[in-house]
């Protein structure tokens, strides 16, 4: 309030300070002798990826004081987890439980192993981060440092040093500190880095077929097909269509192009292993599997919903009405296809700040250049892929991140062009969208890291698609620490409650009998007592986690 | 209103501001999102229409009575523009009403009224005593029809003045941006421009004597010890704390020419003067088109904002009403328990005796027929002001409450000694 307010400012007030402040700052710094070093510096390859591939990373350290290391919240994310525990066992699934009947939770299959749904990528990632730096999140946050540098390493490819530089910090800001691809275990970061090798290698394969790129080009490729094997199939159409009109250089390239095609027939070869483990054909994911025996994850909006094969808890039943609701039983039609289709731009707000809307007009005046028309057509073709299934979510299309980064930047190198009766004022205008792009970024996270938290809470709701992980909301922490506190190892019935939707809270290990804490689902005294049998030296408790506040109490038949 | 109108269908019909939920919204923008992408549009057009624009602005410094003229008329303008969502201001506070008795008092040319024989319905706006300098603009309003004339009339001077004083102390570019800083700080949104309480007059006086000292340095002239002279009585005659204003208007607009002289500085001080006037551009469009929906939400984060009176209709209602009643009127007032004291509703002309509507304080049914007996010949009536919307009737004298026979209390034992902590005094109730 303006009249509380020692020196009479309202919320209002104090933002437009900040923003005018940081404004003026960043265009003196920008202008002066340290944006001259800066473009000068953005001419240093390495140095530049490594320093942004270290800046979301100790930003988001920094954080630390006030969000916590990010715990798994959701299902996918649990089923993320218990992948990347099984890979660090050195192991692509784990033998059935005898008392799976406890354990049935989202995404994740009993049988004919226990194992996680989702393909090797994000997996492989997260149990590096776990085997070096002890914490599965640690890859999570490697993923997303890798991802920046290689915005940086790709956009080198397609524009000026200073302006690539640019891109990398924005990528920093866009997918770092404060993105959900860094404050969960879903990723998007992974098969971001696949597409910044893919669309980093093909201009720079364009002027020289060295090795080193025909490599990085199969890297991104597999690494794509590991991590979202649908969404590779519009990535090789991208990377034909830019091979396409280039049909000059085809004799000299596609000889050269044998160690690619290697490396993806690798990555078609570590996912045939992985589906045998895991469900014993090498021919069926274990997604496709899930679908056979859960109902879940929906099928394609133009294939018949899918029918669950096995009997499901009442959580998995919801689960399943509701994303066979979202599925529709109804045909799919141009017009339903075209108004889901609508319903996806919105998303783009994910990949690109506001201010960096105004570059897109002028990267459009770049499309008489083919390579920048083939840029419009693969996020088309993405967009166009993503939506022939019911849901979306950013990672879907994560492999194009780098190139709606490009989009602006292209688009603000376009503007910084435009001269005005002979003045070149287009450098200015593309400076202060830039300025205001950075004053963005810096305020934001400038809130998070210093101001109380009564006043971020008043802001929250101007804040958007940032989604950093808040306290702890659930209690999944605190819960947690309990029950590691306590002596010897636990065995924890989970009690939901008749309004229980999603929220899962039985999540395991890949060891599960090895595990300090097993996490059950509370099937009645009498078949609880067969687990409790099973796990005689184990101290049982029951949680309610839909009680207000969640109760956690010793178990009592 | 047509070019309003057809902005909000379109506005409508791309959906883009119903919600500022970025998953409800069709381009997945928040309300800090749309906010951004205006900013970043308004400062990148602000450097590309540079050239064009400077060159035009520079001719338009030199011509310094164009310029004064454009300042005047801008505040007055923009203000009218408002007037379908924002209708003239009537005056709602006890210091707004004893100014316009003020007001009143200058335009009969007599300082001071008698003191009326009923005064105890008449306090409190005739107890404040105002200084006569910030009614000027009041009474000549009330000369020409309207008080609130005077105040718009009043701005207008000083957004002009504004720029008058600044080329006493910058180039004519600084004085014309100046000026129009001015014309957004002192303007249409501003509460001098939409209240009696004559902030601006006593800016203005500021303006006068800043800008008549250094020309009267540089080439003593008569009338400019005459502007000097009068700014100071003016001063004298408001006494009110917007005489620093100026001072403050001249501060910031010397700082930016300073800063302008630096390297890379006069783009930060173009920056800063374009982020001011995007600001005043924001909100008064949110005022003009008085957007609705999600938009509406934004409208909370408004500091100082100086337009909006609590519901000027309630007032206009009420005049009407009275206005058409055959005959002259008393109007007693009734103010409910919790009533907001700078909501004040008894206000009168100078002349209370002559005037055709009298309003007066409820002091309960026996003094009221005092006042009644007072004024015969008018129809009273009681307004309760705190009703939603404000009550108007016919008074009709309530019986007087009979004291009632307390029940004999049971014989219990008192300390004579004791005092109660607090003693209240039996009050008779008015309703």
């Amino acid at each position: 309030m303006n009249w509380q307010n020692p020196i009479g400012f309202a919320t209002a007030d104090a933002v437009e300070l900040a923003v005018v402040l940081l404004l003026c700052g960043i265009w003196l710094v920008a202008r002066g002798r340290i944006g001259t070093l800066a473009t000068r510096f953005a001419s240093r390859t390495i140095p530049c990826m490594i320093v942004l591939a270290a800046m979301p990373v100790v930003l988001r350290l920094l954080l630390l004081g006030r969000y916590p290391i990010p715990e798994p919240a959701v299902a996918d994310d649990f089923s993320y987890v218990l992948l990347a525990d099984t890979l660090r066992h050195f192991r692509f699934a784990n033998p059935p439980h005898p008392m799976s009947q406890f354990f049935e939770t989202f995404f994740v299959l009993q049988e004919p192993t226990y194992s996680s749904i989702y393909p090797l990528g994000q997996g492989l990632a997260i149990a590096a981060g776990w085997l070096v730096f002890g914490h599965p999140w640690a890859g999570i946050a490697l993923a997303v440092g890798a991802l920046c540098a290689l915005c940086y390493w790709m956009l080198r490819a397609w524009t000026t040093p200073g302006w690539s530089l640019w891109g990398g910090i924005l990528a920093v800001f866009l997918f770092g500190p404060l993105s959900q691809w860094m404050n969960s275990y879903w990723g998007g970061a992974v098969s971001g880095c696949a597409g910044c090798l893919v669309f980093g290698s093909l201009p720079r394969l364009l002027v020289a077929a060295r090795l080193r790129h025909v490599l990085l080009l199969g890297a991104g490729l597999a690494l794509q097909m590991l991590t979202r094997p649908f969404e590779s199939i519009p990535l090789m159409a991208a990377v034909a269509l830019f091979l396409l009109p280039e049909w000059r250089v085809w004799r000299v390239l596609l000889p050269r192009m044998a160690p690619s095609l290697l490396l993806v027939v690798a990555a078609v070869g570590l996912t045939a292993l992985h589906n045998r483990a895991v469900t014993g054909n090498a021919a069926t994911t274990p997604y496709q599997l899930s679908r056979t025996q859960y109902g879940v994850p929906t099928t394609f909006t133009f294939q018949p919903l899918p029918q669950p094969q096995w009997r499901l808890t009442r959580e998995q039943g919801l689960d399943y009405q509701i994303q066979s609701t979202v599925h529709g039983a109804g045909p799919e039609t141009l017009g339903t296809y075209l108004a889901r289709l609508g319903t996806r731009i919105r998303y783009f707000r994910f990949y690109l700040l506001p201010p960096l809307y105004l570059a897109v007009p002028f990267f459009l005046l770049l499309l008489r250049r083919f390579r920048f028309l083939w840029v419009v057509m693969t996020i088309c073709g993405f967009l166009l892929c993503a939506n022939l299934y019911p849901y979306f979510y950013t990672h879907y299309i994560a492999a194009v991140s780098s190139l709606f980064i490009l989009v602006g930047v292209a688009g603000l190198e376009r503007l910084s062009r435009i001269r005005i009766r002979c003045q070149p004022v287009g450098d200015q205008a593309a400076a202060v969208i830039a300025c205001v792009c950075a004053a963005h970024c810096l305020f934001w996270y400038g809130l998070h890291l210093f101001v109380p938290a009564e006043l971020t809470a008043s802001l929250a709701r101007y804040e958007t698609w940032d989604a950093i992980n808040h306290g702890d909301p659930e209690g999944r922490i605190e819960v947690r620490r309990r029950l590691m506190q306590s002596p010897g190892k636990q065995l924890v019935f989970v009690r939901y409650g008749p309004q229980h939707t999603f929220k899962e809270w039985v999540y395991n290990e890949a060891q599960i009998d090895e595990a300090k804490i097993v996490w059950a689902r509370d099937l009645g005294s009498e078949e609880n007592d067969k687990l409790r049998q099973y796990y005689s030296d184990r101290s049982a408790w029951l949680l309610e986690p839909d009680a207000r506040p969640w109760r956690l109490v010793k178990y009592e038949p | 209103m047509a070019g309003s109108l057809r902005l909000d269908a379109m506005i409508d019909w791309l959906g883009l501001f119903h919600s500022f939920l970025p998953f409800e919204n069709p381009i997945g923008f928040g309300a800090a999102d749309f906010l951004e992408l205006a900013l970043a549009a308004w400062l990148a057009a602000m450097f590309l229409l540079r050239p064009v624009a400077e060159p035009w602005l520079r001719r338009l410094a030199l011509r310094p009575v164009v310029c004064f003229l454009l300042l005047a008329v801008a505040p007055v303008s923009l203000r009218l523009a408002l007037l379908p969502h924002h209708p003239v201001p009537r005056a709602e506070t006890t210091e707004e009403f004893a100014i316009l008795r003020t007001a009143d008092n200058l335009r009969h040319f007599h300082w001071l009224n008698p003191a009326h024989p009923m005064a105890a319905f008449f306090g409190p706006a005739y107890a404040v005593a105002q200084p006569p300098g910030i009614a000027i603009p009041t009474a000549l309003g009330q000369a020409a029809g309207e008080p609130w004339a005077g105040m718009v009339v009043s701005v207008a001077a000083l957004c002009a003045a504004c720029y008058w004083m600044l080329q006493a102390w910058t180039t004519p570019g600084w004085a014309l941006t100046g000026g129009a800083l001015a014309v957004c700080a002192f303007g249409p949104l501003n509460g001098w421009m939409n209240d009696f309480c004559g902030g601006a007059i006593s800016a203005l006086s500021g303006c006068l004597v800043l800008g008549a000292l250094p020309r009267l340095a540089h080439k003593p002239r008569w009338w400019l010890a005459a502007i000097l002279a009068a700014g100071l009585v003016l001063a004298v005659l408001t006494q009110h704390i917007a005489i620093v204003a100026p001072i403050v208007l001249l501060l910031c607009v010397l700082a930016l020419q300073f800063l302008g002289r630096r390297s890379s500085g006069h783009e930060v001080a173009m920056l800063l003067v374009s982020f001011f006037f995007f600001r005043f551009c924001l909100w008064y469009g949110a005022h003009l088109l008085e957007v609705r929906g999600g938009a509406a939400g934004i409208r909370q984060y408004e500091a100082r904002n100086g337009i909006d009176r609590p519901d000027p209709e309630r007032r206009a209602v009420i005049d009407r009403l009275l206005s058409e009643a055959p005959g002259r009127q008393l109007v007693f007032i009734r103010y409910w328990p919790g009533h907001q004291r700078w909501d004040e509703w008894i206000y009168n002309d100078s002349d209370i005796d002559a005037a055709r509507v009298v309003r007066a304080r409820d002091l309960g049914p026996a003094e009221n027929e005092r006042l009644r007996a007072y004024y015969p010949d008018r129809t009273a009536w009681l307004l309760e002001p705190d009703a939603k919307p404000p009550k108007l009737s016919p008074y009709q004298p309530e019986p007087q409450p009979q004291p009632v026979a307390k029940p004999p209390e049971p014989a219990q034992a008192k300390p004579a000694a004791t005092k109660p902590l607090l003693q209240f005094e039996e009050v008779p109730q008015a309703r």
